[in-house]
């Protein structure tokens, strides 16, 4: 949970009252005592309690902003939200400051460096659905007072804020804050109940991120084998390692590579894009009607008809499949199917020219979440790859990177290849790579092929022979054996064998779209955790130049003493000392 | 040895712990000295309230700083046992010293492994989709000939 941390000041000093808010405190905002009129009133903020009976009724909330380098007002986000909807009393009216005092690296109001600007907004409510923003600028060391002169027609506040032309960094306090009063004759200072913050402490706070420091650039890389640094490829940041081996680590950049030409350039296989009728007519070529013969004119009928189809189960061979693809196929212009050594005049379909078609699933931008280890060690990323199934890959490879899937589909056969690439530039020089490849076969076969064909055609002549000759010699019972026959070849079930059966691919009823499933650790600490653990360093250092707790490993004494003297000192010094 | 008292109330690990006025001081001699760290100081009965209001001691012999860590009386004298808190003792050389700092309240390293950090047993979930989903279909037919 996020939370946010005040420290009370008095009389411009800050004092060590602390108070924590939680997310929802400062979301909300009211005064628990109906103020008086001699300013002794308190406000709280949520649970939180502000400013006193001494100081005034003043009270503030603290904000932090993101390490960068703020060049122009073109980063702003959302300060705080008051609702100081209503007034108690005639007499009294609410004030809603937002005060700046600059940038300083130590507590107290005189030592300000820098130049800390803040942009506010007054959104005044007209009514609880119409607002309009004024826009008001302060530099360092004014404040912004949005006065409430008038009890009418401005129903809430929002105010926003931003910094500019400063760089932050770890050692940067920042005085800003919300000032809240009462009672218009008794406007007390801002000075009494403005409140600081750690820049470190709240930094995480917009993002939760903690900014990276860089260790032991001094001591870089020394190009010595088989040491520990730098501790990155390309030595970005070395850790105390030490001298370590210099290399090179860029990576080459990455080629994509046309791919070779398929069967269909061989001109030995006719490749047609097909709609359900041109399929459909298809059938009916190949498996034309046939009525079971009452007399010896239908006899005729039939045998044509089963001439037809012995020529058309030769056309059957020269079929190689007949299938559905996931993927949207370029045809050439409608054209007669050829089918063996015979094209189909008016059955059409659009020649495809090449049996390799590629279809791109976009990118998807992950960002770090925490921004620190747990995002590596505690974080896992599937990515789902439909008609191929989950995979899992590395964090390296997809954290504060672009994921991008494209898919080489063989039309001939249904065959896939889906390439996984990867685009990193945090933590290492930028790279495009291919991560990982994964096959399978997305079609659905159009059970419209037979190698058996054959017999099932020779079980028809079989029967529709014996049929004639029984009913044309009077042999009724000869010719009922020989129709029982024909019957068995055609309707009752010929040993039709389809091509790879029905081999419809299980993917076709499954989700059609790539998506990628992080699973993160929920970190859970205590509000005041590098207080009472500290963070991990690793770092060679002056323990004088820490402040608060600090654990030391390894500290090697450079003063006398004795050695009872010094194994507590050591002991102490591993144990922490806060500074 | 004069001893002078103090009541703090800061974390023990302080280096710098900050003294105040001191509530009382007085005179006394060593009673036994355990180790270079534990001693135990023999004083009159009058400096009674002064040890039991305090819980620090500042002894100008050993100039050091001192763990009030409990006290005996006996006959007209009060006993006061010892621990050196080497941490203010030796709070400036302390700073001097070089070490590898591998926690510290400020300072960090983001990328290392924290063996503090904690996590909840459930885990939050994310999920995003590629722009483009595999929703068309095409028919196909491959023939030789």
């Amino acid at each position: 949970m996020a939370f946010i941390r005040g420290f009370r000041a008095r009389n411009g000093l800050l004092t060590n009252e602390v108070w924590d808010f939680t997310a929802q405190d400062v979301t909300s905002f009211s005064w628990s005592n109906p103020p008086g009129s001699n300013n002794s009133g308190v406000c709280t903020i949520g649970s939180g309690y502000i400013g006193g009976s001494n100081g005034g009724d003043m009270g503030g909330v603290l904000f932090a902003v993101p390490s960068i380098n703020y060049s122009g007002w073109d980063h702003d986000f959302l300060l705080a939200s008051f609702d100081i909807e209503g007034y108690q009393g005639a007499d009294y009216k609410r004030e809603l400051r937002l005060v700046t005092d600059g940038l300083f690296t130590s507590f107290g109001p005189s030592t300000y460096t820098g130049n800390v600007r803040v942009k506010a907004y007054l959104r005044a409510y007209s009514n609880p659905t119409t607002y309009t923003d004024t826009l008001i600028t302060a530099s360092s060391g004014t404040d912004v007072q949005f006065h409430r002169d008038d009890y009418a027609n401005v129903h809430a506040r929002t105010v926003q804020c931003l910094f500019a032309n400063v760089v932050y960094n770890n050692s940067h306090k920042v005085l800003i804050g919300i000032g809240l009063a009462q009672d218009q004759g008794n406007a007390i200072t801002w000075l009494e109940g403005m409140t600081y913050f750690d820049y470190n402490y709240f930094w995480q706070l917009l993002g939760g991120n903690i900014p990276e420091e860089d260790f032991d650039q001094d001591l870089g890389p020394a190009g010595e084998e088989g040491g520990y640094g730098p501790t990155q490829p390309g030595g970005s940041s070395g850790g105390s390692g030490g001298p370590g081996p210099t290399f090179d680590g860029t990576s080459d950049p990455w080629v994509d590579y046309a791919v070779k030409p398929g069967i269909a350039a061989l001109g030995l296989v006719n490749l047609y894009k097909c709609d359900v009728g041109s399929l459909v007519n298809l059938g009916a070529e190949l498996f034309p009607d046939i009525h079971w013969p009452t007399s010896l004119q239908d006899v005729g009928e039939v045998l044509a008809a089963v001439s037809d189809s012995i020529w058309n189960s030769k056309l059957i061979d020269y079929i190689v499949s007949a299938h559905i693809i996931p993927v949207d196929v370029t045809g050439g212009n409608l054209t007669d199917i050829k089918v063996g050594t015979r094209t189909l005049t008016g059955i059409l379909a659009r020649p495809i020219s090449d049996d390799i078609v590629e279809f791109d699933c976009g990118t998807v931008h992950i960002d770090e979440y925490y921004t620190n280890f747990v995002d590596y060690t505690g974080t896992r990323c599937r990515v789902y790859i439909p008609f191929h199934g989950f995979v899992e890959i590395k964090p390296e490879y997809w954290q504060s990177a672009d994921l991008n899937l494209k898919y080489r589909f063989n039309v001939i056969d249904g065959s896939f290849i889906a390439m996984l690439y990867s685009t990193v530039s945090r933590h290492q020089k930028p790279f495009k790579s291919l991560i990982g490849q994964y096959t399978g076969c997305a079609c659905v076969h159009v059970p419209m092929t037979g190698s058996e064909y054959a017999s099932m055609f020779s079980g028809m002549i079989s029967g529709a022979g014996g049929l004639v000759t029984g009913l044309a010699s009077g042999h009724y019972t000869a010719a009922a054996t020989s129709a029982l026959a024909l019957d068995s070849s055609v309707g009752g079930g010929g040993n039709v064998q389809m091509s790879n059966a029905y081999n419809a691919s299980a993917g076709f009823y499954g989700h059609p779209c790539p998506y990628v499933i992080i699973e993160r650790q929920v970190s859970h600490f205590s509000e005041i955790y590098n207080q009472e653990k500290g963070f991990p360093v690793i770092k060679s250092m002056l323990i004088g130049s820490c402040s608060g707790l600090t654990i030391c490993d390894d500290p090697v004494l450079n003063f006398g003493t004795t050695d009872e003297l010094a194994k507590e000192i050591i002991a102490a010094l591993k144990e922490g000392v806060i500074i | 040895m004069t001893l002078t008292f103090y009541k703090i109330n800061e974390d023990y690990r302080v280096l710098d712990k900050t003294l105040g006025t001191g509530t009382g001081s007085a005179t006394g001699h060593l009673h036994e000295k355990i180790n270079d760290i534990k001693m135990s100081v023999k004083m009159p009965s009058s400096v009674f309230n002064d040890v039991t209001a305090s819980n620090y001691v500042f002894v100008d012999l050993t100039q050091a700083y001192y763990y009030l860590d409990s006290y005996d009386v006996e006959n007209d004298c009060v006993i006061v046992n010892l621990t050196m808190d080497v941490r203010k003792t030796f709070a400036t050389q302390i700073k001097g010293v070089r070490a590898t700092v591998v926690r510290n309240q400020y300072k960090r390293q983001g990328y290392l492994n924290d063996t503090e950090y904690k996590a909840l047993a459930y885990e939050g979930v994310q999920y995003k989709t590629f722009p483009n989903a595999l929703t068309d279909a095409s028919y196909i037919l491959v023939t030789v000939g």
